[in-house]
């Protein structure tokens, strides 16, 4: 699905080379959810936009289902959706459906084709219930669902999501959560994201690439990483999590 | 170009749910057309031999027409790049199965169309009950059809004129300098406040054969000599569009692949 | 209020200090609004070659005209950007923090934003209308008149823009809907004031006082007419005291949460 060998990215800022992406490789299977995370300056952000197309590598290659996002990148943003969390695609006046029915004719489907993704997207992320409001009215937990049925209406094979869960509350992440996670087990859809929400990475992805200074330091399974730093099992009984404990005052 | 006209209706029907907006633009445009014609009627009556230079009637109706195109805003295209480039918004348009440039020519469509329909037919409306037809040297029919392809060709021009504004961004970190001087020259050479037949012969000229002009030669068109002058408006206006073009297919190309090399 | 006054002088300065921080942009602001404003001069020069002296005004009074209304233009938009900015900060969230300030609703908001194009406006203004009078002669008596006009023309000004931007307390999507408001005031001050017919001048004068931030200063130093200065002031009187009602009005609209949606 997705292959990258020897990427690298640097930008000239005033006569000095900044390097944001140094020699990273890796490759993700169809059906995977990977987390790509690092701290702030890590490079994810430059990795997520060269997988896209938006950025042109230095050097290295990079292959999404068997194009280049910079040489083909008709071809490869069909096949692939996006949702940045900071930057909204959606009409601010008009109900979800006909940002919906825009986003189909621009990925080049018929009008039959619309109306049936639109039913299945309404029915996989539960959107009944406010499609008919203008977004503006919308939660921003809503409008999140509605951004990843944007991403989806085409039917791509591959998400990008880069920090989609910044600035949403408690209610809104575990919507976001459980909406990713469903697509991952009902739908194999190969979901790639970058996060700094620890919560997000635990519940969606099964395996996450650390990336710092622009390497790669770490590629594991989610549930391997505690073993980076602990090599024994603790066993702790406590009570729910503050966040637990949030979640369930709020749906009250 | 079903995707481009999809894409103008989805984006005019967001803009028209918006209704007070609307409503008050109109209101604005009304009373600074009324005001226009008032004001002209006392300089004419003052300076009677202003009517040699262009009838009163075709004086209004050329203002008007230039503020009816204003609200059709194809010059906010720059500002709509300006922001893009600062917020960073522009990644999620390329991120789209339709090309940058076009895209945002489609939403600027959208955004003016309706504000543009409804400007209009008040012009016609109030400068028809106000003052009359404008004169003209052909049939009004013929005319109707003339002043149709004038519409078409300048606007496209216009598009392209702040398309490279916009596309200027890229290099100059902000464009609204550039924005700002060719808006003004738009402003002089189109007639905006004071109708191009008062100026000087040469600089009727020179408003007429440049490209500011040509963008706005729709207010040309409101002229008593527009027969005289349609088939050289034409050539004028399609000669810069052939320039136009010709720099901003160069110059997108090179904006988008700088962008995506130094981001 | 001395308190308050001494916060405005301060804040400004800060507001100043920081926009010069980045020198280049605001040299480029600052002469890229120049060349803006220099398309007026040339427009009106070249209406007043072709139809003449109006009524009295040649086209250096224009120049005096255009001078002033750029100069009053700069003092608001430069020292008080914040009053334009308030349908955004109501939008944004951001007027709770004028609300919670310790000085001055008013003079919080009003330094709360910065633009560096009216220091275009106010020098090219300020550089016009100083060369207007000193270009005729002005006696001292005509200096006083001429200040006190641009004075009074500058507050009315504010008052209107301000005015403006309430709206968004009454009505939603304000910020749109003031700007409209704005221009239809706006746009009659930026023609020669000698092209109005006299019942047209004292509309605009008076009901949407436009003339008063243009060529109603002008007028008066045409004529050294004491009675319109005064004229000028009560007009300006009026205007403050309905910008004040009204501001107070919007107030406690917004702290009761009565904030119409």
């Amino acid at each position: 699905m997705i292959e990258v060998k020897n990427l690298r990215k640097t930008f000239n800022y005033k006569g000095k080379e900044i390097v944001a992406v140094d020699n990273v490789s890796f490759s993700i299977s169809q059906g995977e959810s990977v987390a790509f995370i690092g701290p702030n300056g890590a490079g994810k952000s430059t990795t997520i936009k060269m997988l896209t197309g938006i950025l042109w590598p230095t050097s290295g290659s990079v292959s999404i289902l068997g194009f280049s996002p910079q040489e083909d990148r008709k071809k490869v943003v069909s096949q692939i959706g996006a949702v940045f969390g900071q930057r909204s695609n959606l009409l601010p006046n008009l109900p979800a459906v006909d940002t919906l029915s825009l986003f189909g004719v621009m990925y080049g489907l018929s009008k039959k084709e619309i109306k049936e993704r639109i039913n299945y997207i309404e029915d996989t992320l539960e959107l009944h219930s406010f499609k008919n409001q203008p977004i503006r009215t919308l939660s921003l937990g809503q409008r999140m669902k509605v951004e990843i049925a944007c991403a989806l209406i085409h039917n791509p094979k591959i998400l990008f999501l880069d920090e989609p869960s910044i600035g949403l509350d408690i209610i809104a992440k575990q919507i976001l959560r459980e909406t990713l996670l469903h697509l991952r087990t009902k739908h194999n859809m190969t979901i790639f994201l970058t996060s700094h929400d620890v919560g997000d990475i635990e519940a969606i992805c099964d395996r996450t690439i650390i990336v710092n200074h622009g390497k790669i330091v770490v590629d594991e399974p989610t549930s391997e990483l505690h073993k980076l730093i602990d090599k024994e099992k603790h066993v702790e009984v406590r009570g729910p999590s503050l966040e637990d404990v949030l979640v369930n005052i709020y749906k009250q | 170009m079903y995707k481009g006209l999809y894409y103008i209706y989805i984006v005019a029907k967001n803009t028209v749910e918006n209704k007070n907006k609307l409503i008050f633009q109109m209101i604005n445009h009304t009373l600074f057309l009324l005001f226009s014609l008032f004001l002209y009627k006392n300089v004419y009556e003052i300076s009677p031999g202003l009517k040699e230079k262009i009838p009163f009637v075709n004086a209004i109706w050329s203002m008007s027409i230039y503020f009816v195109v204003f609200w059709l805003a194809l010059r906010n295209i720059e500002r709509s790049f300006r922001d893009d480039i600062k917020t960073g918004n522009i990644e999620l348009y390329l991120l789209r199965p339709i090309n940058y440039v076009w895209q945002k020519v489609f939403i600027q469509i959208g955004q003016g169309l309706i504000p543009f329909f409804v400007s209009l037919t008040l012009a016609v409306i109030i400068n028809y009950l106000l003052v009359g037809m404008p004169v003209v040297g052909m049939s009004y029919f013929v005319w109707f059809f003339a002043l149709l392809v004038i519409f078409i060709l300048s606007q496209i021009l216009m598009c392209l004129i702040f398309i490279l504004c916009g596309l200027s961004g890229f290099w100059l970190q902000n464009s609204e300098p550039t924005y700002f001087v060719v808006s003004k020259f738009i402003m002089i050479f189109g007639g905006a406040w004071v109708p191009v037949a008062f100026f000087p012969k040469t600089l009727q000229v020179i408003a007429e054969f440049s490209p500011f002009g040509a963008s706005m030669a729709l207010s040309y068109a409101m002229y008593p000599n527009f027969a005289d002058r349609f088939w050289i408006l034409v050539l004028n206006i399609s000669f810069w569009i052939l320039f136009s073009l010709f720099f901003v297919h160069l110059v997108s190309k090179r904006a988008i692949k700088k962008l995506s090399v130094n981001g | 209020m001395l308190k308050d006054i001494r916060y405005f002088v301060i804040q400004t300065k800060f507001n100043i200090k920081n926009a010069y921080a980045l020198r280049s942009a605001f040299w480029i602001g600052v002469v890229s609004m120049i060349v803006n404003n220099c398309v007026f001069f040339i427009i009106w020069s070249l209406f007043m070659k072709s139809v003449g002296d109006i009524n009295g005004w040649t086209g250096v009074d224009v120049f005096g005209m255009l001078g002033v209304s750029m100069f009053i233009y700069g003092i608001t938009f430069g020292f008080f950007h914040g009053v334009v900015d308030l349908p955004q900060m109501i939008v944004r969230g951001s007027f709770d923090n004028v609300l919670i300030s310790p000085v001055n609703s008013f003079f919080k908001l009003a330094t709360s934003s910065f633009l560096v194009t009216a220091y275009g406006d106010l020098l090219l203004g300020a550089v016009v209308f100083l060369s207007y009078g000193i270009y005729l002669q002005f006696s001292l008596y005509t200096w006083l008149l001429y200040v006190l006009a641009i004075i009074f023309g500058a507050i009315v000004f504010l008052c209107i823009r301000l005015l403006c931007s309430l709206i968004s307390f009454f009505i939603y999507d304000g910020d749109n809907i003031s700007n409209q408001l704005f221009e239809i005031f706006l746009r009659p001050g930026l023609y020669p004031g000698a092209i109005f017919p006299i019942k047209l001048k004292t509309f605009f004068m008076t009901l949407v006082p436009a003339l008063l931030t243009s060529a109603i200063p002008v007028d008066i130093i045409k004529t050294n007419s004491l009675k319109l200065l005064s004229l000028s002031l009560l007009v300006t009187s009026i205007w403050i005291l309905i910008t004040f009602l009204v501001y107070k009005i919007a107030l406690r609209r917004y702290e009761s949460g009565n904030l119409l949606r």
